[in-house]
């Protein structure tokens, strides 16, 4: 409660202290007026006086001219007595050389008082000069006038002046009075209205009786309207109080039942209220902690280094501000035992910003941070070997090319691959391939337990192994005991005995390496490399090795080939296989990917493609071309040609590929007869299954499929049985100088006839020369393709 | 010896130099105008001769002509500016002409209002006209001899001085004035009054400047050539001029030697005039 307003009230009425400053109003009024007007009448009374005497001066001596001439003296005093006796002139006197004459009348009777006549000032008016008649002085007349009836007007005059002032003052004071009165009446029926208020009675009124002023009324109606305001504002505080009621024991019920904490303090951080979870938690009962400081209640530590915390609801009662607590806090309970929190503290404020109070609210931490600890652990380790990750190494690695640049310290890293995993996993399932993993984890985690290794599983059957401050030759003998403890490794798989390799690429971190990924390339290369070989091997990385370069010029198009993708450079082209048998009504062109370089100039794919396949880019590439492909003939209706698109070893493998081929296919609603595929005879072999199982489910929905390079690769009639391909790409290396080659015709021909006997036909690829093209169509091949025939263009999208 | 007698000379010198002025000697002069217009006009004039002539002179008036020229009578003045002392009775005073007014002489008229119905002196038979004063020469002899010579009677009413006989007739009280044709003049260039000129008498000089036998030759001498230098004096003649705007004359009006023979023809007119003489 704020403290009342003294009332300093004044010691005398409205009415009174109006009254007083109109009396004194006009009383002044008067007094200016009074001492205006009497300064000019006074100057004008001396001036008359003074004009006056002049005025008797001149006509006593217009009188005696004549007899001033004539010398007739008795005349001039005559003369002089009569004007004299007829006028208020106190003396008057001729005096000339040889005669003089004065005479004068009493002084009238002054009737004011002393002060009067000292206030006016006003002096007996005096008037001389000489007689001169044509330039002759005849004598000198002076004249004093009696100043008394000019002051006993003045007298006069004031006595009226004073009597109207008094009389107007007077009507004017019962008339303000009569007013005041009438006015009176309004406002002590606005109090008696106020006291009823007051006392409860919301509902009293001024009555707007007749004969108030219009100010009076005015002032009755805004009291009425504010009445009614204050009725409305104390009725709506009355429902607000009960709501308020209503809020707050719904807020004590949700405070007291809510799973977070809750400490309220005052504005001293002195505990009000702690609710049942603040007391669960803190192990104070809401009366023992009454009146705590919160740091007695709540006392906090750092989890990690157990130094005491700064309670966040004394920052944030200081700082006027939300303080969050800092993690890894933790309380310490009255048992002695800790308890992991995480709380906010907020000030309490009033309307005006001034801090009421705080409130702090926790909850119990223990949970959530063995979550995130487990989730952490499960971040960096692989769930399957229980080594670290690829993660996990790669964030090694950074720390290692830090301290190689920075402490000139030395790091190997092994990238290593097993040989013949896919054997296992194709053979015996992915559990058997699991099983082999956790068993060979085990034993190169044995191997790899000090501190100096970091072992992790990078993916799949790829293991990453780093040697820390070891040099070159140590880690090779230790690869090489480990390589060698593999290849002695057995796995038994359901009566089965599987014997595995390991290749193994090895690089030295130095200061000039900029990244992980160089690194991890690095290792790569020299594992691919390894395996190229054979399996079990293990190969250093050098730079100058002609193999490794060459590796490493494939992953430099990786990145090439990313920025093209990325840039929209890739291009589609196509190439006509024209029909050398009857009754083939539409053009058949094969799609052709090629690649424009950043000036422009095109790239074939023999540059490119190698790198993507290896480095798993060529499913993105498969699925490029099938989608522009198909919007190219959704807004092409007058190509009515069949389009034969390629395949690679991994779209073959990729189980999403027919579901994608398929859904793009309804996409755009074509004819699924118009739309081929060409998988190599490799790649097909190489994913056995898979490229069945998709040619099975392609096929089905009117999809051909054509085995590329045919003849090539190892090819096995078994195979072909088994491939539901519809047409078989003869091997450009068969039909270039087929008709002087007497091997490749023999070939050719044995394939084709082959071909026909399972029931597919023949397409020639890489027909140059017109000798060829004749063979060709001897042997009775059912495409051919080359550019003798037609060179590849570019497919028009727009 | 001689010192002493030198001593004696000087002592003699000195108290006749420091010897009172004499009583100055009383000049009168005939009503023409009123009291204080004949001040305004003479006491400027008076006060030059008293400065020029060494001779002390003071204006004395009376309340008309005629009891001016009785205070001549009595002996009461010494020096006078006037005509009325040519009478044969007054004329054995032994008074002297000294100078005159310096004019082409007076006359004297019988004057009408222009509008007045009056064409002839006979047209003035039993009315009443205006004079200046029983003693006046061109005020009233003159005129009045010219109507009894034209054998009219009028009805005579004396109205002090000259001016206030104007001044009647100016108001129509009378039905002709008798007057002095240069004061006529005056008066009517001043006050802007037409009038017509019903008789005129031969010229006559203006009033002399007359001294009593007492008066010695001396300074009778010393006044004379005062009053007729003044306008050859340029002190004398701006007090002329001075005089003369006080009664709004057009010029000033210097004075001129005379002699009593100059009014020889005023002697001869009184003598042979049919008005009765007031002496």
């Amino acid at each position: 409660m704020s403290e009342p307003q003294k009332v300093r009230a004044t010691r005398f009425s409205l009415t009174a202290n109006i009254l007083g400053a109109v009396f004194a109003l006009i009383l002044l009024m008067y007094l200016v007026m009074l001492a205006g007007l009497g300064v000019s009448l006074r100057e004008r009374a001396q001036q008359t006086l003074d004009l006056e005497a002049e005025r008797e001066r001149g006509a006593i001596m217009a009188v005696i001219q004549d007899q001033v001439l004539l010398r007739d003296y008795p005349a001039i005093e005559q003369l002089i007595a009569a004007r004299v006796k007829h006028s208020h002139i106190l003396k008057a006197r001729f005096v000339s050389a040889s005669f003089a004459f004065e005479a004068g009348t009493p002084a009238q009777a002054l009737r004011p008082p002393g002060w009067f006549i000292r206030l006016l000032d006003i002096t007996a008016p005096h008037a001389a000069s000489d007689l001169v008649l044509g330039g002759t002085i005849y004598g000198k007349v002076s004249v004093v006038l009696d100043p008394a009836p000019s002051i006993n007007r003045l007298w006069a005059l004031a006595l009226r002046f004073t009597g109207l002032m008094l009389m107007g003052l007077a009507i004017s004071m019962a008339l303000l009075n009569w007013l005041l009165g009438r006015n009176r009446r309004g406002l002590h029926a606005l109090r008696q209205a106020a006291r009823a208020i007051e006392s409860g009675d919301l509902g009293a009124r001024v009555s707007l009786a007749y004969g108030s002023s219009p100010e009076v009324r005015e002032t009755k109606l805004a009291f009425n309207h504010m009445a009614n305001h204050v009725n409305q504002l104390v009725r709506a505080l009355e429902s607000e109080h009960t709501d308020l009621l209503v809020e707050k024991e719904r807020l004590r019920v949700t405070i007291e039942s809510i799973g977070d904490a809750v400490i309220v303090t005052d504005a001293t951080g002195r505990i009000e209220f702690i609710n049942p979870k603040a007391e669960e938690l803190t192990g104070f009962t809401s009366a023992n902690a009454h009146g705590r400081p919160v740091p007695e209640v709540l006392p906090l530590f750092n989890e990690e280094s157990g130094a005491p915390v700064t309670n966040p609801l004394e920052l944030a009662l200081r700082g006027n501000m939300v303080v969050e607590l800092a993690s890894h806090s933790v309380i310490r309970r009255p048992s002695g035992a800790m308890l992991a929190i995480s709380d906010t503290a907020a000030p309490i404020r009033a309307r005006d910003g001034t801090v009421l109070g705080g409130v702090l609210v926790f909850h119990d931490q223990s949970e959530m941070r063995s979550l995130m600890q487990r989730l952490a652990q499960q971040a960096e380790h692989d769930h399957l070997t229980g080594l670290w990750n690829r993660l996990a190494m790669e964030n090694r690695l950074s720390i290692a090319l830090q301290d190689v640049q920075q402490n000139a310290q030395r790091y190997i890293f092994c990238y290593i691959d097993l040989d013949r995993f896919k054997l296992v996993n194709d053979t015996c399932g992915h559990r058997a391939g699991d099983a082999l993993l956790q068993r060979l984890t085990a034993l190169l985690a044995r191997r790899a337990e000090s501190e100096h290794h970091f072992l992790a599983r990078l993916g799949g059957d790829e293991f990453g192994l780093l040697f820390v401050d070891t040099t070159l030759p140590v880690a090779l003998e230790y690869i090489q005991g480990m390589r060698d403890e593999i290849d002695r490794f057995r796995f038994e798989w359901d009566e089965k005995v599987f014997r595995l390799g390991v290749s193994i690429g090895v690089t030295e971190l130095h200061k000039g390496m900029t990244d992980i990924g160089e690194i991890l390339a690095q290792a790569d290369t020299a594992c691919y490399h390894a395996k190229s070989l054979g399996g079990s091997m293990i190969q250093v990385y050098e730079k100058t090795h002609p193999a490794l370069q060459k590796i490493n010029d494939e992953m430099q198009w990786v990145s090439a080939i990313t920025k093209a993708f990325e840039a929209h450079r890739f291009v589609l082209y196509r190439q006509q296989k024209v029909a050398l048998a009857p009754g083939i009504a539409h053009a058949h062109y094969e799609i052709l990917l090629r690649l424009r370089g950043e000036d422009g100039a095109i790239i074939s794919p023999g540059e490119f493609l190698p790198a993507a396949e290896r480095y798993g880019l060529a499913p993105s590439f498969d699925r490029w071309v099938v989608r522009n492909l198909f919007a190219y003939l959704d807004t092409h209706p007058e190509d009515d040609a069949c389009y034969a698109l390629n395949l690679s070893g991994r779209s073959l493998s990729d189980q999403g590929t027919a579901d994608f081929v398929l859904e793009e296919l309804d996409r755009y609603q074509l004819d699924p007869t118009r739309i081929s595929f060409e998988v190599t005879e490799t790649a097909a072999i190489d994913n056995l299954d898979a490229c069945e199982r998709l040619m099975l489910t392609l096929q089905s929905r009117g999809i051909q499929f054509a085995l590329d390079d045919f003849g090539k690769g190892q090819s096995s009639f078994g195979y072909l049985k088994r491939l539901p391909a519809a047409y078989l790409k003869l091997d450009g290396d068969f039909v270039r100088g087929l008709d002087h080659n007497r091997e490749s015709m023999a070939i050719v021909k044995a394939m084709h006839t082959l071909a026909h006997e399972l029931g597919k036909q023949t397409i020639a690829e890489q027909v140059e020369t017109e000798p060829e093209l004749a063979c060709l169509k001897k042997l009775g091949v059912d495409f051919v393709q080359g550019y003798l025939l037609h060179r590849p263009e570019p497919l028009q999208l727009d | 010896m001689k010192l002493i007698w030198l001593c004696l000379a000087w002592m003699l010198g000195m108290t006749v130099q420091a010897a009172p002025p004499a009583t100055p000697y009383a000049f009168g002069v005939l009503n023409h105008r009123s009291l204080q217009a004949t001040a305004a006009y003479w006491n400027p004039i008076l006060k030059y001769v008293t400065a020029r002539s060494g001779v002390p002179l003071e204006l004395h008036i009376g309340r008309t002509a005629n009891e001016t020229t009785d205070r001549v009578a009595a002996g009461r003045l010494d020096f006078a500016y006037t005509n009325h002392l040519f009478t044969p009775k007054r004329d054995q005073l032994g008074w002297r002409v000294l100078a005159r007014q310096n004019s082409s002489g007076i006359r004297g008229q019988v004057v009408v209002l222009s509008h007045s119905p009056v064409k002839t002196l006979q047209d003035l038979a039993g009315k009443p006209v205006a004079f200046a004063n029983p003693y006046g020469f061109t005020g009233y002899y003159v005129p009045m001899d010219a109507l009894l010579r034209a054998g009219v009677r009028v009805v005579p009413v004396f109205a002090g001085n000259q001016e206030a006989a104007m001044g009647q007739l100016m108001a129509e009280e009378v039905a002709a004035a008798g007057v002095n044709h240069q004061v006529m003049s005056d008066f009517a260039q001043r006050r802007g009054l037409s009038y017509r000129v019903l008789s005129e008498s031969e010229p006559y000089f203006d009033l002399a400047i007359m001294a009593s036998p007492r008066v010695s030759a001396v300074d009778g001498d010393k006044v004379r050539k005062a009053f007729i230098g003044m306008e050859h004096d340029p002190e004398g003649l701006r007090v002329l001029q001075v005089a003369a705007h006080s009664l709004g004359l057009p010029e000033a009006r210097g004075f001129a030697p005379a002699d009593n023979a100059d009014y020889k023809n005023y002697r001869a007119f009184l003598k042979r005039t049919l008005v009765p003489l007031n002496e």
